[in-house]
């Protein structure tokens, strides 16, 4: 049973557990000793009378035997970080010693007044020094056998079956309140309340110590996170750069701009360009996802002129639109209140919206972007009239790595991978809005995203 | 002017898109100065006043485009002055371009048709 450390008993830091086994180890050679030189001092220095010394001494030599055992085993884990704990023996180990110790407690106490004896209160240290090695439930579990092993004391002396020590001057009861059983009772409590403080204060110690520790790690992290990320805007500049000087020198190669191009030749570039766009736009898919992880990203967020930002993006879609023969149209009001936001994000978003409905829609087709104030937030809409998308493809539009296709015709399907749409929704979210999309498969789409308005200020 | 045509000052630090910009921008019926540092583009500005700007906004040392618009603005430039972006700038950078007075901002790589029709609106103000 108590091999058999499932989930439930074992705790969330086994390297902790090596710390206060070593901890608690150390305590009970104290315990040994303190049993031994205790016994000895009551009977000969107050005065008890009827102490068994030789079976106290018995249980402290027993106590210090299994404790040795018990400090060899867990002093190579005793410092978090060094030896890997084997986690299944230490919480053997931590379970066989408290087992023991309420064993050695019980037979300890019997000697000293058993139902009687003000050493009962021990019952509880070993509660708490349970409680804090083990996990709830095994902590419990703990208690429980002591409390039985209590009950048993208890009960069988009460009953006769167990004989009954009373060391005369270690006990209270039978109505004469004297010096030795004042004494007892100041020394009991007072060493029960200096260990439990020792105890406590040092586990308290140790764990003030991991936290620490792991405040460290994180802060450590953090500066790793901060180096990766300049590292990719770096790299993301240094990729980009030459790729788009490529692009745009491809570009002045099919215009003609070295001499006339023969047809072949024409397509060979257009379709050199097609594969390093596809290119560009996971370069820039990451570069949000990087400015989306930006340290204090609301702190940069300033007041956007919706109006303009609409009207810029679609003036850089209008050439992509007349390629395939479609309508771009626009559709805004003659005024929309400014939100707070980051307007390259913003931009960003609504070119995924164009550059998909000007893909995913046949030669011909009509696109409309619309704008329109709605309560306390303002939308923006792109709908076309395409294929549509079906309704148990919607659900996984806006997640990572998803693309619609299949009520597309195949050979309009583009190339690469989704990262597009989830942009647009981790764009909306960190505006503290959302993205989502309306669709009738065969009808067409409407993609939005909504942006929450600030509470209307005095300026504006 | 020179020879009747606009003169357009290109500066970026990417010899090869220069080359293309001034192919691209003579085609287009434009004369074209380049130069490949912000020092030389504003050492040009001086000498030819040209009547356009193209500046791109990250060559080697960063804020190298910025910080040329600025010295354009005190050398008292009244010519438009249209940027270039390269993808993976960062980000705070988009929020300044109003204050900076630029014209456009271009994301490379720069579509020809689309510079060309900005250029012509902004000379024929």
């Amino acid at each position: 049973m108590e091999t058999r450390t499932g989930e439930g008993l074992i705790l969330t830091h086994s390297l902790l557990l090596g710390e206060r086994l070593y901890l608690f180890a150390r305590l009970r050679f104290l315990a040994a000793g303190g049993i031994l030189v205790g016994a000895f001092f009551a009977a000969y220095v107050v005065g008890i009378q009827g102490l068994d010394l030789f079976a106290l001494s018995a249980a402290a030599v027993f106590l210090a035997a299994y404790n040795v055992g018990v400090f060899l085993a867990v002093r190579p884990f005793r410092a978090p970080g060094g030896e890997k704990p084997a986690e299944v023996r230490l919480f053997f180990i931590a379970h066989l010693s408290i087992g023991l110790d309420y064993l050695v407690l019980t037979y300890a106490i019997w000697l000293v007044g058993g139902g009687q004896s003000p050493f009962l209160a021990f019952y509880l240290l070993h509660a708490i020094l349970a409680a804090v090695l083990l996990s709830r439930r095994a902590a419990f579990a703990h208690a429980a056998t002591g409390y039985l092993l209590l009950t048993g004391l208890v009960l069988g002396e009460w009953s006769g079956v167990i004989p009954q020590h009373r060391p005369v001057g270690a006990v209270s009861g039978g109505g004469d309140f004297g010096f030795r059983v004042a004494l007892t009772v100041l020394f009991v409590y007072g060493l029960l309340t200096a260990v439990t403080t020792a105890l406590t204060t040092g586990i308290v110690k140790l764990l003030r110590g991991s936290e620490r520790g792991l405040r460290e790690a994180s802060e450590r992290l953090e500066r790793l996170a901060d180096i990766r990320r300049s590292f990719l805007h770096v790299v993301l500049h240094d990729v980009r750069s030459p790729v788009g000087t490529v692009v745009a020198m491809l570009e002045g190669l099919g215009n003609g701009i070295d001499g006339e191009l023969t047809p072949a030749q024409k397509t060979r570039i257009a379709r050199a360009e097609q594969r390093l766009g596809g290119l560009l736009d996971l370069l820039r898919g990451l570069r949000v996802l990087a400015d989306l992880e930006t340290e204090g990203l609301e702190s940069m967020m300033a007041p956007v002129d919706l109006l303009a930002t609409i009207r810029a993006t679609v003036e850089d879609h209008v050439d992509a639109a007349e390629q395939r023969g479609q309508t771009l149209k626009v559709e805004l009001p003659a005024s929309l209140p400014t939100v707070h936001g980051i307007d390259r994000l913003l931009r960003e978003a609504l070119a995924n919206y164009l550059t998909n409905a000007i893909k995913y829609t046949d030669q011909g087709g009509t696109v409309v972007v619309r704008a329109r104030e709605s309560g306390a937030t303002v939308r923006i809409e792109v709908s076309d009239n395409g294929p549509g998308i079906a309704p148990d493809e919607i659900d996984h539009l806006f997640q990572e790595f998803a693309r619609a296709g299949k009520s597309g015709s195949r050979r309009n399907r583009p190339t690469g991978i989704g990262l597009g749409l989830s942009i647009v929704r981790r764009i909306a979210e960190a505006h503290n809005g959302r993205a989502g999309v309306e669709s009738q498969l065969g009808k067409g789409s409407t993609f939005f995203i909504e942006l929450r308005l600030l509470a209307p200020s005095p300026a504006g | 002017m020179r020879d009747g045509k606009h003169l357009i000052l290109c500066v970026d630090d990417d010899a090869d898109l220069l080359d293309l910009l001034r192919m691209q921008l003579e085609k287009g019926g434009y004369a074209v100065e380049s130069a490949f540092s912000a020092e030389e583009g504003l050492a040009k500005f001086k000498q030819y006043a040209p009547d356009l700007l193209i500046v791109d906004l990250m060559m080697e040392e960063i804020d190298a485009g910025t910080n040329l618009v600025k010295e354009l603005k005190l050398a008292g430039n009244k010519a438009p002055v249209l940027l270039l972006s390269s993808m993976g700038d960062q980000l705070n950078l988009s929020t300044g371009y109003r204050e900076l007075g630029l014209d456009a901002v271009f994301q490379k790589p720069v579509n020809a048709e689309a510079l060309l029709r900005t250029i012509k609106a902004k000379l024929a103000k």
